[in-house]
């Protein structure tokens, strides 16, 4: 695992980490990332949590620092997922979406919040993300609007199995 | 008449069922046919499935493309988060490899 060594302040590069990351979608645009803080002036998160900054978990990235970005209560769930580092990356790198491909990697380690776990728990239930309520159809009829329509959840569940390993791997 | 298949969501017709009546009553008038989807899901959420499993997130909001492209129509939603959903699975899947991954789990449910 990276770490910032205490005695000597040498940042040692987890390329095992890197490479995870790489595997996701969109997780490796922060190799281009030159530090110019563009993502940071206009970022509402950080405005109000100075512990949030894009451009230096950008640089835990580049270094490979996974401790400081993968534990748990990451300071990385404090992304409202605004978008405005993504246009205003002059390199194209999509803060954002690193941060994503960073959560989905919490989220493989079992680290997601509650809040994310209940709305796929309801979406695993019924193909939406509100709960079924006889309230709802009732409220539609009085606008005149059909019932909601069923989802056919045996074809979702099989669309979120995982892919088996190949052996040996890829 | 333009025919357009219609995507929902979620918070629309579940909990604002007067913006769907909205639309359905103003865009025939503006010469805009609505067409329904059989079997759409959760389009899904841009924020926590996306943050949760984000290949699973691409591959459902595929699906649900692929419900309008079955009709041969181009599909339209009246939620925020719904159109970011869709409208970035069809940017992401113009890359062929990540389009490849998606297909493969798509044919599983013969899509």
């Amino acid at each position: 695992m990276a770490s910032r060594s205490d005695d000597n302040d040498i940042v040692r590069v987890d390329f095992a980490f890197k490479r995870e990351l790489a595997q996701k979608i969109e997780g490796n645009l922060a190799n281009f990332c030159y530090q110019c803080g563009a993502c940071v002036g206009d970022c509402p998160a950080t405005r109000y949590s100075p512990a949030f900054n894009p451009r230096e978990i950008m640089l835990k990235v580049l270094y490979g620092l996974e401790a400081e970005l993968l534990g748990p209560d990451s300071v990385l769930w404090q992304c409202t997922n605004c978008y405005g580092c993504h246009e205003r990356c002059p390199q194209e790198v999509k803060p954002v979406e690193v941060i994503i491909s960073l959560k989905n990697m919490l989220a493989d380690r079992g680290l997601a919040p509650p809040a994310a776990d209940k709305v796929i728990q309801t979406f695993m239930g019924n193909g939406r993300t509100v709960p079924d309520n006889p309230a709802i159809d009732k409220q539609r009829a009085k606008f005149g609007l059909p019932p909601l329509r069923p989802v056919p959840m045996d074809e979702i569940l099989v669309l979120l199995e995982p892919e088996i390993e190949e052996a040996g791997g890829s | 008449m333009t025919r357009y298949a219609f995507f929902p969501g979620c918070l629309i017709p579940a909990r604002h069922p007067a913006m769907e009546f909205a639309i359905r009553s103003t865009l025939p008038k503006l010469g805009i046919e609505i067409v329904d989807l059989d079997g759409a899901s959760c389009c899904p959420d841009p924020i926590y499935f996306k943050s949760k499993d984000k290949l699973s997130w691409l591959t459902v909001a595929a699906r649900n493309l692929t419900l309008a492209e079955d009709l041969g129509l181009d599909i339209f939603t009246n939620c925020s988060g719904c159109t970011a959903t869709l409208s970035e699975t069809y940017h992401l899947l113009q890359d062929e490899e990540l389009r490849d991954r998606v297909n493969h789990r798509l044919a599983r449910i013969g899509r």
